[in-house]
């Protein structure tokens, strides 16, 4: 039994770490939207032991097939070698989806997979990352269009072409 | 002179004097960070707390130490869609100052990140103010 449990988390995170590599496993919209209302209703972190910057990648390669994104898109271009020292396994989930919701904001604005980045957005705000908190309410009003979400998107265009740059560096497939 | 000119005039003049119609002072929005502990590794306030530039504010994050830290230390604001360095800098012991980390548009999302000076050791339970 211990066996086939471990087993079953070697794939669960191997699935993870090949899915944050080459894209994304929740490219077809029913898993992100899936996905997206799985994580709207997933309970909240608690915090835990530190995690050195140089296995933040792949704690976050873990968790990322948890996270939806829109299709081309990776989480490969966070900076955690760069920005060093230690992050919190909530830590690191709360800055992926962070990632996620610029990139659903860039995917509808840019007329990509817009039905399925209206319904995932509409999530948004019920994220475990800032459920409840005033970044929540902050985000429930960018998502649904309100006059912060221009400023937004540019840092979201910003934060994207950087993306870019870093994974590239480092022999990684860049986002969309 | 007549009494409504001069009703006028006197309107005036206070509101000269007094500033009225003048633009409202820009209200940064404060947080108090209570007990922070930092160490010679860099990690975020409160377990990766997102913070975001408010509306109400002229657009800059600043913080200060609210009692006089007891080691120089090093504050940062990252992104928080990909832990980018927005800007920050060190703090030496006993200074209680506002620290200007970086300027963004209402609604930039960040994390605040600090450590102490190399060599120096941790410093425990010292309490910060977050100006946004």
């Amino acid at each position: 039994m211990k066996r086939f449990i471990g087993a079953a988390l070697v794939a669960a995170l191997t699935a993870g770490t090949v899915a944050a590599a080459t894209g994304h496993g929740a490219g077809a919209s029913g898993d992100a939207l899936t996905l997206a209302s799985t994580l709207a209703s997933a309970p909240a972190r608690i915090v835990s032991e530190p995690v050195p910057a140089e296995r933040a990648r792949l704690v976050a390669d873990a968790h990322a097939a948890a996270v939806p994104l829109p299709a081309g898109g990776t989480f490969s271009g966070i900076r955690w070698e760069q920005a060093g020292g230690q992050f919190g396994r909530a830590e690191i989930a709360a800055v992926l989806e962070y990632n996620a919701v610029c990139q659903w904001l860039r995917a509808r604005r840019d007329g990509r997979e817009v039905g399925v980045a209206e319904r995932v957005l509409a999530t948004v705000p019920s994220w475990p990352a800032w459920r409840g908190t005033e970044e929540g309410g902050v985000l429930k009003e960018i998502v649904g269009g309100g006059p912060l979400l221009d400023g937004v998107l540019a840092d979201c265009d910003a934060a994207r072409a950087r993306e870019v740059e870093y994974a590239s560096s480092r022999g990684l497939p860049p986002t969309r | 002179m007549d009494r409504r000119v001069r009703r006028g005039l006197v309107l005036a003049l206070v509101c000269a004097l007094f500033g009225a119609g003048a633009a409202p002072a820009r209200a940064q929005v404060l947080t108090d960070l209570t007990d922070w502990n930092l160490t010679e590794s860099v990690s975020a306030w409160g377990g990766g707390t997102q913070f975001h530039i408010s509306q109400s504010g002229d657009g800059w994050a600043a913080f200060r130490w609210l009692d006089s830290p007891a080691k120089t230390t090093v504050i940062s604001g990252n992104t928080c869609m990909d832990l980018y360095y927005l800007g920050g800098g060190s703090i030496a012991a006993g200074n209680t100052s506002y620290l200007n980390l970086f300027s963004g548009s209402p609604g930039a999302c960040f994390v605040l990140r600090g450590r102490t000076a190399i060599g120096s050791g941790a410093m425990y339970n010292h309490d910060g103010r977050l100006k946004r």
